[in-house]
């Protein structure tokens, strides 16, 4: 699909670009936030996954643009392992969110003080493994909030995408265990055929005697053993099959009537608009070099004998 | 209710030889098969939801573990027990790999936090191993056990490359980073020395534990590669891809690059998972996405049955035959004694295969430089042509006697540049052509034994006509020809012109004709090939011309020189790839030989050799006659043959085509292809009778519309009507008939659904589209004409629409339409079209309706959805209302019911059931059975449930689990003992449901 194909089969994308937006997912947010208010009042901010920074720029917007008040105490702190470009108003930290260090960090930055709102649009590559992707993508989500559970206030937000897959209402379960609401809200910039949705975690209430503490030893299941979310606990002996707790969260869809549909097939792109260049120019992918060797005919199908 | 699943094919993740038997994860199931025979011995359930991953036997117990879920099961009750998920224990975190201890007295599990279960074999965890203060998260790894308490771990990270660590000091050994993103493989050598890994690079890499190095670096795949092994004592490595490729690797030598030793294809779609190698045998097992167990032979060159020679001019001087310098092999034919030779000096030779002999046959100058050699096979009989009009005939004796020959001149053309033979009942027909299109063609009847001439005519050549290819059948030539055509001459009556079929495939020359079988009607099944990759079969009235495509098709890539059914029914095609040849099972999609030779412009010929399904190939390279055997394999091509290799968008059941108990089906997929399906009731059965490529984009609906039409339409606004003709023994075909006319010269749009309501009882039909930008529109199906004429056309808003249907009242056409924005939306089309509805019936005919007006608003909508409607139900109820079931992209099905005012035409509709939580996922079908009184959904959280909706409320029943990832679509039969459901997604499931 050329870029000109791409501006009309996606609305969203050529917006992106228009806007200045690094990806079309900051609509996402936009759309979210248009429905649920989780920017209007908050001071400290914590974008997980962040990179190519979308969601940090409309972050960045929605704090200092739309509300300019109190921009003093304003924080925003975005977490990647890939390097990001600055974004203004934005601190950028390039570590692993799983790591104490990289709390010690935020923390210094908030000056001791909770985060009011913490997101993670993270998403691994998938596979093709059905079953592995939804597990990776939920141990991805479940790394954001364990970060996210020692350093966000009580009464706080969380928002994370999600694919709805096989066992998503495991995890809707596990997330009402820490908070007073869970949502599952599909923006309309999000495309209906994808499975990509993403939950909002309203009201956050940690359990009275569980102190989150971060340690490399422990894995994401380990953190949250002493925490009673309903996860398969670690005993001497490995537990027969049984169905582990599930709930389906409520269904939201976000962005208004007037929003445009993102799988819809849009004409109003002027045919003879020259094709703007995407925001954030492609990465270099680990394969880049199988790709330099199939370019010169190195890599073949050709069966030989 | 009853649920039992008869079938499933999908994912095959793992698979393992064990002695002559082969293991395969299946789904949550390991199937055992036979492998000479391939047949399945047991299908013994492991897991109550979670696949198989992966498996290890040792000590007649066999570990297996998938996902989070892990089980010990005796060896012997894979064979015998159908169900052992009774075993399976669940474990914190996902199973990485796993093994047993070196006594077997305990089992270690690798997770994904890079950490080792160490547990007894009840699964109670005698140890946790890991390297303080590393954490890495694994994607791949593997335990290599070398004493008792000689452990190592191979472990392949997301983000931080190759760890290798000793399990009990717990201390890192090495960390390779040479790579670059994820690990997907890592594995030791059986001496436990090398250690080869694979990556998002795309690459494979070998490195040695002793010094700690990289040895080399292996490029090949075109996508990730996802398994390896070591096999033939170390000295050999293979691997798996995304890239539907097996390749086998030189890992004996030390050298910078990894030698490939073979590339395989060996699976469709997308993704080979599993991989192992039987040393001995020298066979490959590989499972892959799409639900085959393949089997290829790594050492089929040097099987006795598929041997090659290669003999150069120089070693037939051994035998006293004498060559002039620039004497060449100009022509050849294979025979039951051996190969018969003519060389630009006219020099016949014959090479006797059971005495490897060479020896001249006779020597006629008058033949050589410019000769076409023919030759049947059933008569031992060879021709050789000149270009000056001299034909030389020999005739052998089944071990190579010369009994005959006879030489003719032919005056009454001026030059011979082509000569195609072939033969029936005993009489050879020679047809010659000049390179003057003004001239006649030239036949020569004679007997095939006595060589007697029985007769010598002429036709008339066609207009642009140069035959490429012959059958002769009863008294009919059938000449295929250059532009496509086709002309066939009445032997009994020479003056008659040739009737003639112009452009029968998209494609220039034809390259096979081939008489399949007759139909009771009379006409003629042929089957032809072209050389640009197009087949086709077609039905004809020899006798009058009369001819329909019942199938056409056109294959992955290269050229086609011929095809035919083999002994099992199998259509085999064989043609070039560039300069490969190839031999390929089109039925089952799978190559049998590739032979790299010099290319079709040179000279070769494939034919069969005097055992059923055996064939030579012999052609010339480097000067040198090449001769190919290709046997029949040692083995199973296959021990299960899988269906799409990516994701099923939909299926829909013709029933009851050929009797009570057999029926085909169709399905779409992602991967742009349709499959045409036997299914068998009884056991679930899906076998594969055609893969069509006519689609460039990934499918999203096909839908039988009647007892022989199908529809199928996808992106790029592709919409296809379908014609199934089932007058046929060999096979029931299928064709594109025609084409919906895009809107546009480079179409963009996808269509997203359709629905068609039939005219009387006629082939015609009214059709509505609805498109991903938001229009819908009206065509009317002429069957007459093969044409779709568009009648209406209109846009609801500017969202993408999902769904649509026509319901017909007693005297009302409604159309109902669903799109992302949650409504349903309804007109009243029998306020706007000029056709009689009278009892649920349109009263008209194509030519009824002419006028093409545009759509007026709709009459009326309801918000049901939250999000895009998925799937749309429809029960009518009475003159004048009618239900709607619906299931959409916010988890909630609803029920909404629907009443038209008769006096003013107002439509008005509620929702009167709704279930929000109709599943944790998007409901992606709804479907009504047993006599509407229950309903079926499906949702990708890979549940399907039962509805009682008798009283018009949604009263859930039950829930299933299907293994199917991403499940979206289901199709219903009804039987005789309840319904056949068909799941599809990633993978199909055949289930029977049976009312209690």
């Amino acid at each position: 699909m050329g870029k000109s194909s791409k501006d009309k089969r996606d609305l969203y994308y050529r917006k992106a670009k228009e806007q200045g937006y690094r990806a079309r997912s900051a609509f996402k947010l936009l759309q979210l936030d248009e429905q649920f208010h989780f920017l209007d009042n908050v001071t400290r901010v914590v974008d997980l996954c962040a990179a190519p920074g979308s969601w940090s720029q409309v972050l960045s917007r929605r704090l200092f643009v739309d509300n300019p008040q109190n921009k003093e105490s304003k924080r925003i702190v975005a977490v990647d392992l890939q390097p990001m470009f600055p974004i203004d108003h934005v601190t950028t930290i390039q570590a692993d969110i799983t790591h104490p260090k990289t709390l010690n960090k935020i923390m210094d930055l908030f000056e001791g003080e909770k985060a009011d709102f913490v997101c993670s649009d993270g998403a691994p590559d998938v596979t093709g493994l059905h079953d592995l992707d939804e597990y990776v993508q939920q141990q991805l989500i479940l790394s954001a909030l364990q970060l996210t559970t020692c350093l966000l206030r009580e009464g706080g937000v969380f928002v994370a995408k999600i694919f709805r897959g096989r066992d998503i209402d495991m995890l809707y379960s596990q997330l009402s265990f820490l908070f007073e609401k869970v949502v599952c809200a599909k923006p309309k910039s999000s495309r209906g055929t994808s499975l990509e949705s993403f939950v909002v975690c309203i009201g956050y209430k940690p359990p009275t005697n569980w102190k989150p503490q971060l340690d490399v030893n422990m894995s994401v299941e380990d953190f949250f053993q002493g925490c009673e979310i309903g996860r398969l606990c670690l005993e001497d002996k490995l537990p027969e099959y049984h169905e582990e707790p599930r709930s389906i969260a409520e269904f939201i869809s976000c962005g208004g009537l007037d929003s445009f549909d993102a799988d819809a097939t849009y004409h109003d792109v002027p045919a003879d608009s020259t094709a703007l260049d995407p925001v954030q120019p492609p990465t270099n992918p680990p394969y880049k070099r199988a790709l330099e060797l199939k370019r010169k005919g190195k890599l073949t199908r050709t069966t030989y004998v | 209710m009853e649920v039992s699943e008869l079938s499933h094919y999908g994912p095959s993740l793992c698979v393992k030889f064990h002695g002559d038997y082969v293991l395969a994860g299946y789904g949550m199931c390991i199937h055992v098969y036979e492998l000479l025979n391939g047949n399945l011995v047991n299908t013994s359930r492991i897991f109550h939801r979670n696949k198989v991953h992966g498996f290890v036997v040792k000590n007649g117990l066999v570990l297996i573990y998938g996902a989070r879920s892990v089980s010990i099961v005796p060896l012997e009750a894979l064979f015998n027990c159908s169900n052992n998920s009774k075993l399976e224990r669940m474990c914190h975190e996902w199973i990485i790999s796993a093994e047993f201890s070196f006594d077997c007295s305990a089992v270690y599990l690798l997770t994904s936090y890079n950490k080792v279960l160490y547990c007894d074999l009840s699964l109670a965890i005698i140890d946790t191993k890991a390297v303080f203060g590393e954490r890495a998260i694994l994607y791949s790894g593997t335990i290599t056990v070398l004493g008792h308490e000689k452990v190592r771990v191979n472990a392949g990270t997301v983000m931080d490359g190759v760890f290798i660590w000793d399990m009990f000091t717990e201390q890192n050994l090495h960390h390779f980073t040479d790579h670059e993103g994820s690990i997907f493989f890592v594995v030791a050598s059986q001496s436990g020395r090398y250690v080869a890994s694979c990556s998002d690079d795309r690459s494979i890499k070998l490195w040695d534990l002793e010094s700690g190095q990289l040895i080399s670096t292996g490029w090949g795949h075109t996508a990730r590669i996802w398994n390896l092994q070591f096999f033939d004592n170390d000295t050999k490595l293979i691997s798996v891809s995304e890239d539907c490729t097996c390749r086998t690797w030189d890992v004996s030598l030390p050298a910078q690059h990894l030698p490939q030793i073979d590339t395989y294809e060996v699976h469709m779609g997308k993704n080979v998972w599993g991989v192992d190698v039987n040393s001995h045998r020298m066979i490959a097992a590989t499972s892959g996405n799409d639900g085959r167990i393949k089997l290829t032979d790594l050492h089929l060159h040097s099987r006795p049955s598929c041997d090659r020679q290669i003999i150069s001019l120089k070693d037939i001087t051994l035998h006293g035959i004498k060559f002039k310098s620039n004497e060449m092999v100009k022509g050849f034919h294979w025979f039951r004694f051996g190969l018969i030779v003519m060389t630009s000096e006219g020099q016949v030779l014959k090479y006797d295969k059971t005495t490897d002999v060479w020896s001249t046959v006779l020597t006629n100058e008058k033949f050589g430089s410019n000769c076409i050699t023919a030759g049947i096979q059933e008569l031992n009989l060879i021709v050789f042509s000149n270009t000056g009009g001299d034909l030389l005939i020999a005739k052998f004796s089944n071990n190579g006697t010369l009994l005959k020959t006879k030489e003719v001149h032919i005056n009454a053309i001026s030059k011979t540049t082509n000569c195609l033979v072939d033969h029936s009942n005993g009489l050879v027909m020679v047809l010659l052509q000049s390179p003057n299109e003004k001239e006649p063609l030239l036949c020569l009847k004679m007997n095939g034994n006595s060589l007697s001439e029985e007769q010598t005519f002429q036709f008339k050549r066609p207009t642009n006509f140069s035959a490429t290819c012959i059958l002769y059948h009863q008294q009919y030539l059938l000449l295929g020809s250059r532009y496509s055509s086709l002309a066939v001459f009445d032997t009994l009556d020479y003056e008659k012109p040739a009737q003639m079929i112009r452009r029968m495939l998209p494609g220039d020359s034809i390259t096979s004709l081939k008489y399949v079988e007759g139909s009771t009607d009379g006409s003629s099944l042929l089957s032809v090939t072209d050389r640009d990759g197009y087949y086709c079969f077609i039905s004809m009235n020899l006798s009058n011309g009369g001819m329909e495509v019942v199938l056409q098709n056109k294959i992955a890539k290269g050229s086609l020189e011929g095809a035919h059914y083999d002994e099992r029914g199998d259509y085999i095609i064989h043609g070039f790839r560039s300069n490969t040849f190839v031999v390929y099972n089109e039925t089952k999609n799978c190559e049998i030989l590739s032979e790299h030779c010099s290319g079709s412009h040179r000279l070769w010929k494939l034919l069969p050799n005097y055992r059923s399904d055996h064939f030579i190939l012999i052609y010339i390279k480097d000067s040198c006659i090449h001769i190919r055997k290709i046997g029949r394999p040692v083995m199973p091509q296959s021990l299960r043959d899988g269906l799409h290799g990516r994701e099923i968008r939909d299926v829909t059941i013709l029933p009851n085509l050929y009797g009570v108990d057999k029926h085909v089906f169709c399905s779409g997929s992602e991967d742009t292809t349709v499959r045409l399906n036997w299914l068998n009731i009884k056991d679930g059965k899906a076998r594969t009778v055609w893969t069509f490529r006519a689609h460039t984009s990934g499918l999203q609906r096909c839908k039988f519309v009647n007892h022989e039409f199908m529809i199928t339409c996808a992106a790029r606004e592709e919409l296809y009507l379908w014609k199934l003709t089932k007058r046929f023994d060999s096979n029931p075909y299928m064709s594109v008939i025609s084409i919906l006319p895009p809107s546009t010269e480079i179409p963009d749009l996808r269509i997203m659904d359709f629905d068609v309501k039939f005219m009387n009882d006629t082939s015609d039909f009214l059709m509505a589209t609805v498109y991903s930008d938001s229009t819908i529109k009206l065509w009317v199906y002429e069957h007459q004409k093969k044409n779709f004429r568009l009648i209406t056309w209109g846009k609801y808003e500017k969202c993408c629409l999902l769904n649509v249907a026509f319901v017909s009242l007693k005297d009302r056409l409604i159309l109902m339409v669903s799109p992302t924005d949650g409504h349903l939306v309804l007109w009243d089309l029998s306020q706007y079209l000029p056709v009689n509805v009278q009892m649920n019936e349109l009263v008209c005919t194509a030519s009824d309706v002419q006028a093409i007006f545009a759509l007026p608003k709709y009459v009326q909508r309801i918000n049901v959805h939250k999000a895009g409607i998925k799937s749309i139900e429809i029960k009518v109820l009475s003159d004048l209302s009618f239900l709607v079931y619906s299931g959409g992209d916010d988890n909630a099905i609803a029920i909404s019911k629907f009443a038209v005012d008769d006096k003013d035409s107002q439509i008005e509709g509620r929702v009167i059931s709704l279930e929000n939580h109709g599943g944790a996922s998007t409901i992606t079908s709804v479907n009504l059975l047993n006599n509407k009184e229950g309903l079926i959904t499906a949702s990708v959280d890979q549940r399907l449930r039962y509805y009682d909706i008798s009283d018009d409320q949604l009263r859930l029943e039950n829930v299933f689990y299907t293994t199917n990832a991403d499940t979206g679509c289901l199709d219903i039969l009804t039987t005789s003992e309840g319904s056949l459901l068909l799941i599809g997604g990633v993978g199909l499931s055949c289930w029977a449901l049976k009312l209690k």
